[in-house]
């Protein structure tokens, strides 16, 4: 078997650069597994006239917290070696100082004021063979131009150095929807956060159950159920505009929402005509099509992205397991088999891998859509449910109860790197990971 | 026979025919129908000397008709009702008053009911909404699961097995219970909310809470209580009866309650 997932080489541990290049293009060899993590400096950025220092190390910081939750890069300790490395331009890296400190790589930026925002560059550089890595697209550096806020700039480049070192973007700058359960409430609200942990608000404040949100396409609406007019119902939230439709509010449950890869429809599981079955609906809310007819439990629907098969959950055997089928409902197949029950099914953008959690071992797993290949993506601490893919494919977001309430965790499918996300009092569950919103 | 004995008797049986040529079939039905009404409130003991006048007219109602006397069998038979009827007041009257406690009562799920003991049970007769009003406000327990409606503690909750939302044994006769005093008050409407215990995918756990309430709602409408009557909702996991962990809070929160609308 091929190793399908690729991390950087080991070429560290044999004193070998990890990136070498080419005639003019940095050749990363990112297909053999390794353990073992590139260590890079991340100092605090060189700040210009009037830049608050206190904002320059907070935007190394938050990129250092973006490569150490990529599991593809660890970041050494840079406040004992940053007095030396003072007077250090973006044209004269200190790179003996940073190789002594244990990186192997180093990202200089700079940070001035420009207009009411912030104006920063960013260069990556090989401290061994003491050169600035030339990044994706051929330029040796990023500038961005930013608000008050330095985040959207420092995301950015940490997904250039992802795009860079496995091919594809990062999942930097995304934002996670959840629900959230104050403690000793049985009340849940919506809340949003920023895959970094901060930038926590909530999306409804209704103090009624919210329940399951799904995100469109373009990151600009939400789906999700909620209790408010005392039945389950599903909303359509608009994000820009704060508003809110009502998307179906047939008789029983209406739960479950999930958009196709187009963003025209939802599909939906409704229990109208007797128990739940799985529906497509126009997005104001008409019946487009029923793609279930069974006496079964049948529910959470996912789509390929490309759109033509669905995984989805039903009990029809008897227990729930997860099931595939055709756009329009046919040719349906069981994917499942461990264990008795296996549940939340989620289509990961690439299109090679469904995550579902397993009951049976309080795990996520991960498994092809044919069904020939599996792997658990968590090591059994806590319980540990409803997996949600990042934009890239790479990492899932997942609820886990591992430190004694539910909190939002992300994985690294290809290394096993474990990132704590949330950590509020209560409980955090059913996270939606959105889509990227600054390209 | 004479030509005029041969006329005599083909009139006569002629006027026989004209007053009543077959059995009174419908009087003595609305008779049975009076007597077991009677019956089933509990006149057997609460009203015994009017019910056991009731059952003897009822038996000579029967012999007359054997007899082929029909007119009087009709009369009989209409008396009959009239009796029951009678029969049945004083019996609830009595009970109302908390005069009198059935030793039987003849529907299964009344027997259930008399057998748990509770003397303000009414059988077949119901309750004014004035009363129903009054009686809920002295035994509510709570709110339902989103703040509306009344929980009462005469509405008992129905228990379930992980992952299964069948109803027998104790969870039906609890059922049995909560439909009987239905019965009692027809001014009375109710939502069963299904729910599940934390275990499992949210999800999964709302369509089977749903599964749970629509099968007690089932159960109560085969005990004769009007669809109409019911309406049904599920919170899954989501509104647990007991926040802890564990077997011991999870059997409490794989649940059907009934809250009054």
């Amino acid at each position: 078997m091929r190793i399908l997932f690729a991390v950087l080489t080991a070429a560290i541990a044999l004193g070998m650069p990890a990136v070498s290049r080419g005639d003019d293009k940095v050749v990363i060899d990112i297909n053999r597994a390794t353990e073992r993590k590139m260590s890079v400096a991340v100092p605090t950025l060189i700040a210009g006239p009037g830049v608050d220092a206190g904002i320059a190390r907070k935007a190394a910081e938050l990129l250092a917290w973006d490569l150490n939750f990529s599991g593809v890069f660890s970041t050494i300790n840079t406040a004992p070696w940053e007095p030396q490395a003072a007077g250090e331009t973006l044209d004269s890296p200190a790179y003996k100082l940073w190789r002594t400190g244990g990186a192997i790589m180093l990202v200089r930026g700079t940070i001035e004021r420009r207009g009411e925002g912030y104006g920063l560059e960013f260069r990556l550089y090989d401290t061994v063979q003491e050169k600035v890595i030339g990044l994706p697209g051929g330029a040796i550096g990023k500038r961005y131009q930013v608000g008050k806020d330095a985040a959207p700039a420092v995301h950015a480049f940490a997904n250039v150095i992802m795009e860079l070192v496995t091919r594809n973007s990062g999942p930097f700058g995304t934002r996670i929807a959840f629900e959230y359960r104050k403690p000793k409430t049985t009340r849940k609200d919506l809340w949003v956060v920023n895959l970094d942990g901060s930038g926590l608000t909530p999306l409804t404040q209704n103090n009624m159950l919210n329940l399951g949100p799904a995100w469109s396409p373009d990151g600009r609406h939400l789906a999700y159920t909620s209790y408010k007019r005392r039945n389950p119902d599903l909303f359509l939230m608009d994000l820009s505009r704060g508003t809110d439709a009502v998307l179906s509010a047939r008789e029983g449950s209406n739960t479950g929402p999930t958009f196709t890869p187009d963003g025209k429809h939802v599909a939906a599981a409704l229990s109208y005509q007797g128990n739940s079955e799985i529906y497509l609906l126009t997005l104001d809310g008409k019946i487009a099509e029923r793609l279930t007819n069974n006496q079964a439990i049948d529910i959470q629907p996912t789509f390929s992205p490309d759109g033509q098969k669905i995984a989805f959950t039903s009990d029809r055997i008897g227990n729930p397991n997860v099931f595939l089928m055709d756009r329009d409902g046919s040719n349906v197949q069981r994917l499942t088999f461990n264990g008795k029950y296996n549940a939340s099914p989620a289509w990961s953008p690439t299109g090679k891998w469904i995550a579902y959690a397993s009951r049976d071992d309080g795990n996520i797993w991960i498994i092809s859509p044919d069904g020939e290949e599996s792997r658990r993506i968590t090591n059994g601490e806590g319980s540990n449910e409803d997996p949600s893919w990042s934009p890239d494919g790479r990492y899932v977001v997942f609820s886990s109860n591992r430190s004694g309430t539910y909190d939002l965790w992300a994985a690294d499918i290809i290394t096993g790197t474990v990132t704590r996300i949330t950590n509020l009092p209560g409980d955090e569950r059913r996270p939606a990971w959105g889509p990227y919103y600054i390209k | 026979m004479t030509r005029v004995a041969k006329l005599g008797f083909v009139l006569i049986v002629g006027a026989v025919m004209l007053a009543c040529a077959s059995a009174p079939v419908d009087e003595i039905a609305q008779a049975e129908n009076a007597l077991r009404a009677a019956r089933d409130s509990g006149a057997r003991d609460c009203a015994p000397r009017s019910f056991r006048s009731a059952e003897e007219m009822m038996a000579r109602a029967y012999r007359l008709s054997d007899e082929k006397e029909y007119d009087e069998a009709k009369k009989t038979a209409e008396t009959t009702r009239e009796l029951a009827e009678v029969a049945k007041n004083e019996s609830d009257k009595a009970r109302a008053a908390g005069r009198c406690k059935p030793a039987e009562v003849t529907d299964s799920v009344e027997d259930d009911a008399a057998a748990s003991g509770d003397g303000a049970r009414l059988g077949g007769a119901t309750l004014s909404e004035a009363d129903v009003r009054e009686e809920i406000a002295r035994i509510q327990t709570g709110e339902g699961s989103l703040g509306e409606g009344t929980r009462v503690t005469a509405l008992k909750p129905v228990y379930f097995n992980f992952d299964d939302s069948g109803v027998s044994g104790e969870a039906l006769q609890t059922i049995q219970e909560n439909a009987e005093w239905l019965e009692q008050r027809p001014t009375v409407k109710v939502q069963v909310e299904g729910h599940t215990d934390e275990r499992g995918t949210a999800e999964y756990n709302l369509a089977l809470g749903e599964r749970r309430a629509k099968a007690v709602r089932d159960a109560l409408t085969r005990l004769g209580i009007a669809v109409d009557r019911i309406s049904v909702i599920s919170y899954g996991e989501e509104a647990p009866a007991n926040l802890g962990t564990g077997e011991a809070s999870w059997k409490e929160n794989r649940r059907a309650e009934f809250v009054i609308q």
